[in-house]
């Protein structure tokens, strides 16, 4: 009966540790980003937004009326962020809801999980898994809504040399089944006819 | 087949008759390469399983020979031998003995090899890989071992590039004997190559060797005086190991150099990941791509309607309008609700060496406003020239820029689509456009992707699942063919 004493202490303390473990692991472990080998600077804290010092303004990329192309909208992001920051707000800004008349092309409940930019200067974007299980599919929607990230990022940001789109912290093959997104894009999408 | 296995069969059920304490099984054999199946019929025998030799030599394709000098059965397979001695766990393999577990042994007159021979023994006579699932019992035989199918060379101005072409890709390793000596070590790989040592002879690379080493592959780059610096890759289609040896420090890290022709060597491709480029004449087979598939729905069009559906219905009588009134060979990516990717999809329409490829989707926007039909070829915008050339060179693919070749085709098969919808519709709704689609820039021939009309249209949407607007799709595309065949026979004659 001494012996029983002691054992249940130590169970309990083996289970104290393990659940810690877990807790610890769950808390603080970092997305997987496969072979990608990064720098820079990750952020994973929402930015704030109000704008109650010093503002720049931006250009974000929405869904015109006729849904068949983007517009640029001006919006006010504080100047005093870092650029890890700035980018944050931009794409809040992006994600949020637009004014009468225009669309996001960023499903709801999407989230900008992560952010990394590395030492060539292409912006990793992560994203959760909304913006591709919640898509509602077809090329022209695809493309606009790759089309309104890459362009608001490669057009406020010179320091932005490329965009790469990452859903949960993995690399993908299209967002919808069409667009290539295996590689950072490096110039704007643009989707005026040619004809 | 059939015959055989019942025989095998009755032979095992009366052996078990025969044999107290023993028990019938099956393990099925699986060739990956040919797609076959073949199920083997064990009998285990105080814990040990056994297969009759009989069933061995058949499903593997071996033959059999009696050696009455040492008492042994000789299995051959292309030119290889592996003895078999009853009561012995013993076997030889190319003159090398082996030991097992378990000693092959007559059975009622019948000669039994355990498994673990089959597990072990086996693999060191067949030329292709094998595993053994025991949850599962599958014996899978797998693609054919590693081997070393070219060794070439180039010389450049600070540079040597040695290029290893394999028949499949491997892990390898790199190992510096500096300053004379990398070695590569691979898996053990079969090679008979012609210019092997292989005399370079640059400032960088002296001799490139390839041996083999206790159960390993090597080869060896003798280094010249000059060598600084190197670096290596991996590329795939076909798969092959780079090396670059640099005359300057950190070459691996410079611009990309390798648009510059070689000064020596054989000739290499530029950037050698470019595959070699086809000149369409005319129009002899189409692969056409019913979009989306399997797991992949695409846009989901009413109740139990998918994309995935519509495209493939679509595709099945594009098929046959292009058979009959064109004569020519089509072949389609899926012919069911299967799930590819957008690469495998380019991969099988260039391993089919088709003329055109013709994918075929659903539109779909933010507003009910967009309409029409819209043909597409590639932009590119996408390949990203800031990019880090060390990480550009192990991130590029052989597909990256294969389409590049076949634009001005491309959009030349797109407007002829577009011209012949909008005559066909005496109207402007057909209109050509350009996006960066993964599944259009690997293909080596002209390339399009259909997009029918826009779910989110409400014209669009009735008649997409409409019988006679698909019959126009069809029609449309086929004269759009047509045109762009003659177009081809004629700048062929010019």
């Amino acid at each position: 009966m001494v012996e029983r004493r002691w054992f249940l202490p130590i169970v309990l303390v083996i289970i104290g540790i393990f659940s810690l473990g877990l807790a610890l692991y769950f808390l603080y472990s970092p997305g997987h980003f496969g072979s990608l080998s990064l720098t820079g600077n990750e952020t994973t804290q929402n930015i704030d937004i109000r704008l109650s010092g010093p503002t720049k303004k931006i250009a974000v990329f929405l869904v015109t009326g006729d849904g068949g192309s983007l517009t640029t909208l001006e919006k006010e992001i504080p100047s005093d962020l870092t650029l890890i920051e700035q980018v944050k707000a931009v794409i809040q800004n992006l994600i949020s809801k637009p004014p009468e008349g225009l669309m996001t092309p960023i499903p709801d409940g999407t989230r900008l999980q992560s952010l990394f930019i590395d030492s060539s200067g292409n912006a990793y974007l992560d994203f959760s898994r909304e913006i591709q299980q919640s898509h509602i599919g077809g090329l022209t929607a695809e493309l606009l809504t790759v089309g309104s990230i890459v362009n608001t990022l490669l057009f406020n940001f010179k320091e932005i040399k490329g965009v790469q789109l990452l859903v949960e912290g993995s690399e993908i093959e299209t967002l919808a089944g069409h667009i290539d997104c295996t590689k950072p894009f490096s110039q704007m999408l643009m989707l005026e006819n040619k004809t | 087949m059939v015959y055989t296995r019942l025989k095998l069969g009755i032979v095992l059920i009366l052996l078990l008759g025969f044999v107290p304490s023993s028990q019938a099984n099956t393990l099925e054999l699986v060739f990956e390469d040919g797609r076959s199946r073949n199920t083997l019929y064990t009998l285990s025998e105080g814990g040990v399983e056994y297969i009759p030799l009989n069933q061995v030599v058949q499903a593997f394709n071996l033959s059999r020979n009696w050696d009455s000098l040492n008492g042994m059965i000789l299995l051959s397979y292309r030119g290889r031998t592996a003895s078999i001695t009853p009561d012995q766990p013993i076997a030889i393999v190319e003159r090398r003995s082996y030991s097992f577990k378990n000693s092959p042994k007559y059975i009622e007159g019948i000669l039994m090899i355990p498994l673990d021979y089959v597990i072990n023994i086996l693999p060191l006579l067949y030329d292709k890989e094998m595993s053994w699932d025991s949850s599962r019992r599958v014996l899978r035989i797998g693609s054919s071992r590693i081997e070393i199918a070219s060794l070439q060379h180039a010389v450049y101005t600070d540079y040597t590039r040695i290029v290893i072409q394999t028949n499949k890709s491997i892990a390898y390793k790199v190992v510096e004997k500096l300053p004379a000596l990398l070695i590569l070590d691979l898996p053990e790989a079969s090679f008979i190559l012609p210019n092997n040592p292989l005399q370079v002879g640059s400032n960088v690379v002296k001799t490139v060797k390839v041996i083999n080493s206790y159960g390993t592959t090597q080869v060896l780059i003798n280094l010249g005086e000059q060598f600084a610096s190197y670096n290596h890759f991996a590329l795939n289609d076909p798969p092959r190991i780079v090396i670059d040896v640099y005359s300057t420090p950190g070459g691996g890290n410079t611009a990309r150099k390798e648009e510059k022709p070689p000064l020596v060597g054989e000739s290499l491709n530029p950037l050698d990941i470019l595959p070699k480029a086809r000149t369409p004449t005319t129009v002899r087979a189409v692969i056409i791509d019913p979009g989306h598939g399997g797991r992949d729905n695409g846009i989901a069009l009413g109740p139990d309607l998918w994309e995935k559906d519509i495209t493939l219905t679509v595709a099945q009588k594009l098929s046959e309008s292009i058979r009959r009134r064109l004569g020519v060979r089509v072949i389609l990516t899926r012919n069911a609700n299967e799930n590819l990717s957008p690469v495998e999809r380019t991969t099988l329409a260039n391993s089919t060496k088709a003329d055109l490829f013709i994918s075929l989707h659903v539109n779909n926007s933010f507003s009910p406003n967009t309409r029409g039909f819209e043909v597409y070829t590639l932009d590119a915008p996408g390949t990203s020239d800031n990019t880090n050339p060390e990480a550009l060179l192990v991130k590029a693919s052989a597909l990256d820029h294969a389409q590049e070749t076949y634009l001005d085709k491309s959009e030349r098969l797109a407007n002829y689509i577009v011209t012949a919808y909008n005559e066909e519709t005496k109207s402007k709704d057909a209109r050509s456009k350009r996006a960066p689609l993964l599944v259009l820039k690997g293909a080596i021939m002209p390339a399009v992707q259909i997009e029918m009309g826009y779910f989110s249209n409400p014209v669009d949407k009735e008649k997409i699942t409409q019988e006679d607007f698909q019959k126009l799709i069809v029609k449309v595309i086929t004269d759009g063919i047509i045109n762009f065949k003659r177009y081809l026979e004629q700048v062929s004659l010019n």
